[in-house]
Parts: C-alpha cells; structure tokens; sequence
C-alpha cells in the first residue's frame, strides 16, 4: 500500500494506492503538480487564476480552458440537480458574509471581519449565466461571481481516483471528501471514520472517535458541516454555507450531514443542499434518492440517519 | 515537712454504702425469719391437706455469716488498683492439616463473547480542512 499525502486546495490531501506495480510514493509524485495546476485555475483566491479573470469580466462571452469548462459545468449541473440549493453563484455573498481570504492563508482562523458598507443584493440564480456549448464559453450577468470551491476539490479528487483506478484500488481524501475506486486486497472494503464534528460534545469513548465506521468498495462520501471555516463578523459567527434563498449563511439545525453517494461530485451537493435545508426536510429528501444514505447531526448532538445508512456502517450505530 | 496522705473521699463513700448495705442485709434476714411459718400454725383448712413437715433448709437454719465491717474493708477494691484490659483476642486456631488433599481444580470463566475487531480507518470523513 503507498500513501501520498499533501496540501492543495485549501485542505489536506491524501492518496492511498494498493498496487502490485507502484511501490513507492515517489512514483505518485506527479498528483500533487496536477493539483497546483488545478487550484491555478480554479481558484477565487488567486486573482491571477483562470476564474478570478472569468469573475472579473462580467457581462462578456468568455472561453474557458478545457479543465474550467469541465468544472463549470459540473457547477451548473449540480445547481440544476439541487434545484438551486447549491449553487457555485454565491461568491458576492460569501464575501458580504466576510469570507475573502483562504483559511490557509490567513493561518487557519480568519480575523474579525467587517461589515461592508453597503451590501448589494448578490445575484444568486444561476439560470441567468449564459453558456455556449460550442465554443465552450460563458458570460456572466452583473452582480455575479463564481466560487468553485467544495465542487473543485470533489472533482479534482475523482480525476485522481479515476487516473489511478487501473492500477489497483484507489482512496483519494481531499480535506475529508473521499473518492474510492475498487475493493482492496482479498475483496476487503475501504474503512472510513465519520469524525465528531469541531466542538461537539457527542459521548465517544475516545477523544476523536468516530461517530460511525463506514466499510466501503467504491463510490465516495462527504461531509458538509458549520463546524469549520467559520468566522465573526459584526460580533456574529458566519460560516461559508449560503442560502441562496437569502444570500445569508444558512440557518440550518444542523452541525454536520455525512452523505454516501455514488460519486463525490453527487455526495458533497447533497451533503451542502441536507445543511442549507436543515433535518427535517434535508432528510425527507434524503430518502427519496435512491444513491445516497445520510448521517445528520444537529446542533442538539443528536444523530439522524436515513433509512440506508446502516448498510454501510461497520456496526449499528446508536442515534437518537 | 513530708507531705500529708491526701484524704481519699471515695475509699470513704465506698465503705459508707458497703455498711448501709450490711444494715439492709440484717434487717432483710431479720424479717424473713419471722415470716416463715412453722408446721404448727398452719390453717386447718391447709393442714387437712398439709403435707409432711419438712426440715428448715440449712441455710435457714443459722443465720449467715455476715462478714464485718472490717472484713467489707479489706474487700473495697483499691482506689490504685490498675484495670486489667481483657485478654486480646487469640489468633484464630490453624487449619488443620489434610493428610492427602485431594488435587486443586483449575477454574477458569467463561469464554466472553467474541468481539469482531475494530477495522483499522484508513481515513475520515469531516467538513473540509
């Protein structure tokens, strides 16, 4: 088994390779330079990068590189898969809300933020973007910015999982977002922990025990959650999950949501849309999708789960 | 001047009630003796059925031996006499010796229910960081 672990994107990054012909993490050397390459692009907090130009100009036709262009559309097809929920339009708003500098490079804890003066109404309604599937290019209408940021890193951690998958089986954890291809050896499952969230006061036997283990042969899981890459502004704490509804933070009952789904891309959308809807009614539509199971926590600690969680879970879990 | 014996108040109550006991003891015997009745005077009505007389026990016989007041002196406990504490208990007898002891049995408990082991986590799922 060869590991390979970085930072890029923002998060920590690792890669778990078990092959009978890569034995050693030098030959994995080349994932952390495509991952460079990647945030170049995709990054909003690079102003030299490829999206920090497109968000720079709107109003105009602009055509993207073939690695935007695939992303962008993965953004616009997850907007139309969640009806709007998750949305990649929210950047204006993430902004208002004082999320303009990268937690990396701010030291892992943004300062206080202010308020801006004036806040102008972010335009949200990500049917208003243009697209010219020909020339693969798009245009922009005022007001609006795009962040790419959660669905980036669930695709470029599916590249990796998919580029590695005919050498043996694969994990890729992007910042706790993880891509798997293939059963282990002996047709043994990937074992993956579903943490606690940040300042929770769940009973666990062990500091940082796991809230469920989850055994796993292929597909991907992901957690969204406001326990982290949260931030003051104007003496209240904000987090980076938008309510497109409001162009707020969402106000949502819940801590984390966990979600199993077929591909990362599909789990990270329907983790963020469970948090923005809250457990009532993010559950309710949990489990009319067939692809996906759930762990929900509330701001309660309690513990939720869909009707197919549990067969995905090392042992039964106890939820409230 | 050699120092004076102090005077020793409770050896004096004490011989002060031992001979207020012996003055009750006396005047007790003295009216027992004259309420036991002799064979002669018992009712007709009692002596139709009376039983055979029978002999005054001995010790009804002669009065007792009253010891006297000096006697009762000698027989206050002293006033500097130390209390012997009671005897500690004694060490519990030793268990006797078997001559062939039959050989001890290993007890062992119960096989616990096996427990599937903890899959290693290879990595966690959490909100981005």
């Amino acid at each position: 088994m060869v590991e390979l672990t970085f930072r890029a994107m923002g998060s920590q990054i690792l890669v778990v390779l078990e092959s009978r012909h890569v034995h050693s993490a030098a030959s994995l050397g080349w994932i952390p330079a495509l991952f460079e390459q990647w945030e170049q692009c995709l990054s909003r907090f690079r102003p030299t990068s490829e999206l920090s130009q497109l968000n720079a100009r709107p109003q105009e036709w602009v055509m993207l590189s073939p690695i935007l262009w695939q992303v962008v559309d993965v953004a616009l097809q997850v907007a139309k898969q969640s009806d709007g929920i998750v949305t990649p339009t929210i950047l204006p708003a993430l902004q208002a809300a004082g999320y303009r500098h990268s937690f990396d490079s701010a030291g892992g804890v943004l300062a206080e933020q202010e308020a801006p003066f004036e806040q102008q109404m972010a335009v949200l309604d990500w049917r208003l973007i243009d697209v010219d599937q020909r020339h693969q290019a798009i245009r922009l209408p005022a007001g609006m910015q795009l962040d790419l940021g959660g669905i980036a890193k669930g695709w470029a951690a599916e590249q990796i999982a998919d580029l590695l998958a005919p050498m043996g089986a694969v994990l890729v954890d992007a910042g706790g977002d993880i891509a798997i291809r293939g059963p282990r050896h002996a047709g043994q499952p990937w074992v993956v922990g579903v943490a606690a969230p940040l300042g929770s006061r769940l009973p666990t036997a062990h500091p940082h025990e796991d809230l469920a283990i989850l055994q796993l042969q292929q597909g991907a899981v992901a957690t969204s959650g406001r326990d982290y890459r949260t931030w003051m502004q104007g003496g209240q704490r904000q987090h980076h999950l938008i309510d497109p509804r409001t162009g707020q933070p969402a106000t949502t009952d819940l801590l984390s949501v966990t979600v199993v789904a077929p591909t990362l891309v599909l789990a990270e959308m329907a983790a963020k849309r469970v948090m923005i809807l809250g457990s009532s009614a993010g559950l309710e539509w949990i489990e009319t999708q067939p692809e996906l199971a759930a762990l929900l926590v509330d701001q309660q600690d309690r513990q939720l789960i869909s009707s197919r969680f549990g067969q995905f879970c090392w042992q039964p879990i106890e939820v409230c | 001047m050699p120092p004076q014996p102090k005077p020793n108040h409770a050896a004096s109550a004490n011989l002060l009630i031992s001979a207020a006991a012996i003055a009750g003891t006396l005047a007790g015997w003295a009216a027992l003796s004259t309420q036991v009745p002799s064979a002669e005077v018992l009712p007709e009505a009692a002596s139709a059925a009376a039983a055979p007389a029978v002999a005054l026990p001995t010790w009804l016989q002669s009065p007792p031996n009253i010891p006297t007041l000096a006697t009762v002196a000698t027989l206050v406990p002293q006033q500097d006499q130390q209390l012997v504490a009671a005897d500690p208990a004694q060490p519990a007898a030793a268990a006797p010796v078997v001559a062939n002891p039959p050989p001890l049995r290993q007890v062992t408990a119960p096989p616990a229910p096996a427990q599937p082991a903890r899959p290693v986590v290879i990595a966690r799922t959490r909100s981005s960081r």
